[in-house]
Formats: structure tokens, C-alpha cells, sequence
């Protein structure tokens, strides 16, 4: 059965159709073209998915579209304000935690809401909200560095 | 499908009891969304809990001990203020489960009706000697947290029912309690999980009472008796904690998979159970968490 929402993605409000059953990765992708949400495994492991639901980190492949209704969703389209990156993105393409770039949207929204929640984490505190993502290409040292510096940066005021 | 949002219990009851098998409970959604993706459930009406917000409530008190709701997230267990307090051992089980991810989503509600092989809260309530209470619009039932688990992936929850409140009496908060989990990815499931909930006599020495609570061997979860009935009252030592822990690796019932053999996982539990039963001893735990 098709039902009637409305979804607050990134500031704006859509008005959609959709189906009781499909995932907001899925609406997200093929009715709003917001790619930035990657499909991966599709069961929670991978992260590559990952969304913010009023600021904190989950897999869209396991949200229901009908249940995130009322709720703020930010995807990685949503970070950058005036075409200025967001600290965390400019620091993954500074300290080369970026290569094919699949994973990246998930690990940068994910190091958002750890960083907007807690300024100053310890690595190990980053390597714990960072488990629920997985890069194949990266190794996961440079990720790391890169949400401690940005971490630096957004604490020093050079970034938002 | 059809999906539901009562806005209050009484409600989402009566759509319970209207849709019998058809209807299907949505918590977190973390486990559900997976067997819905795969087929493995096709429920016509899909009832979704996130509007009960009394059933996020903890609450504590010295009578009553600590209570949770049934929609409880797995990431609010982990940083309540009140469950550290009371609780830590439920509090630090909460936070090894899976990614921060599934846990900000993920309820404890959901997770023991789910019942997944490995699953780290339902070791720790058993620990804990939890109960939990189940609704429908016939009345309440209250359950000890073991009789829930009936089989492999199944629960006594009934298709009208609502596992609404987990309730850990008061004489099982503060004194020595660990879990301890093995898992070969920290993501996962436990492989082994152990629980232990324990009390020492004035002499510092002697086991007066003790309760533990297994996972990830079996189809279900359990309470380990016979190694308790070899600790109660007697003197705790090495050896005595040795012989415990190979009983209940003599007794176990563990399957081979992609993550461990049935041999490796015997194995582990009576290294967990050792590492575990010491850590309840003498609060030396730590050291061998995943
Ligand atoms: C990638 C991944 C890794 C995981 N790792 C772990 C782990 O390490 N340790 C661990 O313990 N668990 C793990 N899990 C399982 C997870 O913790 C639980 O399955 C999840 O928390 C279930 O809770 P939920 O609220 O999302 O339930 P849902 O997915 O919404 O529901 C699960 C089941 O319970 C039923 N149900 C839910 N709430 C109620 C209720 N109140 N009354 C009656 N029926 C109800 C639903 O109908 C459904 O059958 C993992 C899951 C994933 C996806
Ligand atoms: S696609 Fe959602 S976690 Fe992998
Ligand atoms: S950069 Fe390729 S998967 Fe992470």
C-alpha cells in the first residue's frame, strides 16, 4: 500500500508516495536522486548508507520511509553550505581518507555526529562510532586522522 | 502491506489482536527491515511502536529495581545515567552490541523478541534474574527473562502480544556483576557470550549465590545451572571455577557456521565462562573483553 509523506531532507520539505515496505535509502536514491546515500549490503554491516536521523547516525537500508516522517534526515548533500565543505569533508580529501569514495559519505556523516556531540574525542572513541562503516580501499588509519583533524579544525573555529 | 502508527498502547493492542498472524510488530526496525528484504516475513499489516513514547521510560526505584521500556534504545541503555548506576554490567553489555548505528534504532524490546543466536542482552538478563512483562487485550503476563526464549530464533510472545517492560529486581542491582563477549568481528553477534551475576560470603571466599546466564552455544540462550550448582556455596578457587566452566562446556549445544565451528565455540565457552567466573571473583574482567 502506497502512503502520503512528507520528508524533511536536508532543510527541505518533499512530498512523496511511497510503498509501506521500501527503505529510505531506496527514496532517497530513485525519488530524490540524493546518490550520496550508497547501497551496499543492505543489512546493516556496511555503513555505506549511513544517513543522519535528527542528528545522529543510521543505516538507511533499515529505516522505513513511512517511519521517518517528521523526522530532520541529513545526507551528505546536505553538508556543504554555499558550495564551502564542511571541515570533515575538506579534511578526508586533505589527509587522503578518500579513494574510491563509496564509503566516504557514511564515515563523514557518521564523524559529524560524533564530532557535533563530542568536540574532542580520543581515536579510540572515533575508531568506536566509526565500526558500523566499512572501507575497502583506505585502510582505516587515515580516516581516523582525518575526523581528529577536522576535530582540531571545527574546535579552532576555522570551520563550522 | 499496511503499516500502522498507534498513538497509544490500548490502541496498538486492539491492532494486534484484530490482525492475529497477519500483523507483525516494528520496533527498530534494525532486524525486522532485513527478514522483511529477504522474504523471511510478509506480514499484512506491519504495526509500528514508535509513537508508545511511555515505553522509552527508566525508571529505578529501591522497591522495585530497575525498569525499562520495551522501546528502550540499545544506545539509551548505554549512556542512561540511572542504568550506570545501578547497572553498569547492562550498561556496558548494551555498548558491545553491534555499531552505534544499529543502537541508536535498535530497542531492547526488540532484540529479545528477535532472538538472535549471540545476542548479548539476553545472556546478561538472565544474569540478572530479569522478568518481563507481556500485554495483550486479554491482560498483562509476567515472565522470567528465560522462559521468553522457547527456541532457535523464537519467543513465547504471542501474536497478539507486546513485550512491553524488562524489570530487574532489586536484589540483583550493584555487587559483582560481567559479561563478557566473544566475537572475531566487533560488529557481530557473540560467538560465546557469558554472564555472570555473583555474591560472596563475609569470608570474601565462599560463593554465596550465583547465577549465569549463556549465549551464542545453544539454540537459545540460557541459565547455566549445573555450573552454578557446583560454585553455591562452596569455596571459590581455581580449581573449583575450572571444573564449573568445563561442565558447561560439556553441556553446550553450539552449531558450526561462517563464524566458528561447534568445537571452537565449545572451547571458547569454557575459556569465557573461566575468564568470567574469576572476573566475578575478583573484579578482574576487564582483561578479557572483545
Ligand atoms: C548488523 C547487525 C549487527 C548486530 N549485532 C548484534 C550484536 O552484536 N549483539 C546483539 O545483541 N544484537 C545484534 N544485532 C541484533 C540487534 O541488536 C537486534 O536485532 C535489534 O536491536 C532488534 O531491535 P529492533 O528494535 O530493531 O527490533 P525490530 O527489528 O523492529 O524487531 C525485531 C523482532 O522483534 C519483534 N518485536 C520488536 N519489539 C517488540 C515488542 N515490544 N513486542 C513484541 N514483539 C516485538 C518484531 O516483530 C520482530 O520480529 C545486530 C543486528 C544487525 C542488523
Ligand atoms: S547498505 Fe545499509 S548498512 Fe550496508
Ligand atoms: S574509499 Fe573506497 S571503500 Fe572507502
Amino acid at each position: 500500500m502506497k502512503y502520503p509523506v512528507t520528508l524533511g531532507v536536508n532543510g527541505e520539505s518533499f512530498e512523496l508516495l511511497v510503498e509501506a515496505h521500501k527503505p529510505l535509502l531506496h527514496v532517497l536514491r530513485d525519488d530524490l536522486n540524493l546518490t550520496g546515500a550508497r547501497r551496499g549490503c543492505e543489512s546493516g554491516y556496511c555503513g555505506a548508507c549511513t544517513v543522519l536521523l535528527d542528528r545522529q547516525p543510521v543505516h538507511s537500508c533499515s529505516v522505513l520511509a513511512v517511519a521517518a516522517v517528521g523526522k530532520e534526515i541529513t545526507t551528505i548533500e546536505g553538508l556543504a553550505v554555499n558550495r564551502q565543505l564542511h571541515p570533515l569533508q575538506e579534511a578526508f580529501v586533505a589527509d587522503g581518507a578518500i579513494q574510491c569514495g563509496y564509503c566516504s559519505p557514511g564515515f563523514i556523516l557518521t564523524a559529524k555526529a560524533l564530532l557535533d556531540g563530542e568536540p574532542q574525542p580520543d581515536s579510540s572513541t572515533v575508531r568506536e562510532w566509526l565500526k558500523g562503516n566499512i572501507c575497502r580501499c583506505t585502510g582505516y588509519a587515515k580516516i581516523v586522522s582525518a575526523v581528529l583533524n577536522a576535530a582540531g579544525k571545527v574546535r579552532a573555529g576555522e570551520g563550522r | 502491506m499496511q503499516y500502522v502508527e498507534p498513538g497509544s498502547l490500548t490502541e496498538a493492542l486492539q491492532t494486534l489482536s484484530q490482525n492475529g498472524e497477519e500483523g507483525k510488530v516494528l520496533a527498530g526496525g534494525q532486524s525486522l527491515l532485513l527478514m522483511l528484504h529477504l522474504g523471511l516475513v510478509r506480514p499484512a499489516v506491519l504495526v509500528s511502536l514508535q509513537r508508545l513514547s511511555d515505553l522509552t521510560a527508566i525508571a529505578y526505584d529501591p522497591k522495585g529495581g530497575l525498569r525499562l521500556g520495551a522501546m528502550t534504545t540499545q544506545r539509551a541503555i548505554e549512556t542512561s545515567p540511572l542504568v550506570r548506576q545501578h547497572c553498569p554490567m547492562l550498561a556496558r553489555t548494551s555498548s558491545l552490541i553491534a555499531s552505534v548505528h544499529v543502537r541508536m534504532l535498535g530497542t531492547l524490546g526488540g532484540n529479545l523478541c528477535h532472538n538472535l543466536p549471540g545476542a548479548d542482552p539476553p545472556p546478561a538478563l538472565i544474569a540478572l534474574d530479569a522478568t518481563v512483562l507481556l500485554a495483550s487485550t486479554r491482560g498483562v503476563r509476567e515472565l522470567a527473562i528465560a522462559e521468553l526464549f522457547s527456541g532457535f530464533m523464537e519467543t513465547a510472545v504471542r501474536p497478539d502480544e507486546l513485550l512491553t517492560e524488562i524489570r530487574i529486581p532489586p536484589a540483583s542491582l550493584g555487587g559483582r556483576a560481567v559479561y563478557l563477549k566473544h566475537c572475531v568481528r566487533s560488529v557481530d553477534p557473540a560467538l560465546v557470550g557469558v554472564a555472570v551475576r555473583l555474591k560472596l560470603a563475609g569470608d570474601g571466599v565462599t560463593c554465596a549465590d550465583l547465577r549465569i546466564g549463556v549465549g551464542g552455544v545453544s539454540p537459545t540462550p540460557y541459565r547455566a545451572g549445573s555450573a552454578e550448582k557446583i560454585l553455591r556455596g562452596q569455596r571459590l578457587s581455581r580449581d573449583s571455577i575450572s571444573a564449573a566452566s568445563a561442565v558447561a562446556a560439556a553441556e553446550c549445544d553450539p552449531i558450526t557456521d561462517a563464524h566458528g565451528s561447534a568445537r571452537y565455540r565449545r572451547k571458547m565457552l569454557e575459556v569465557f565462562m573461566r575468564r568470567a567466573l574469576t572476573g566475578g571473583w575478583n573484579g578482574d574482567g576487564a582483561a578479557a573483553l572483545c
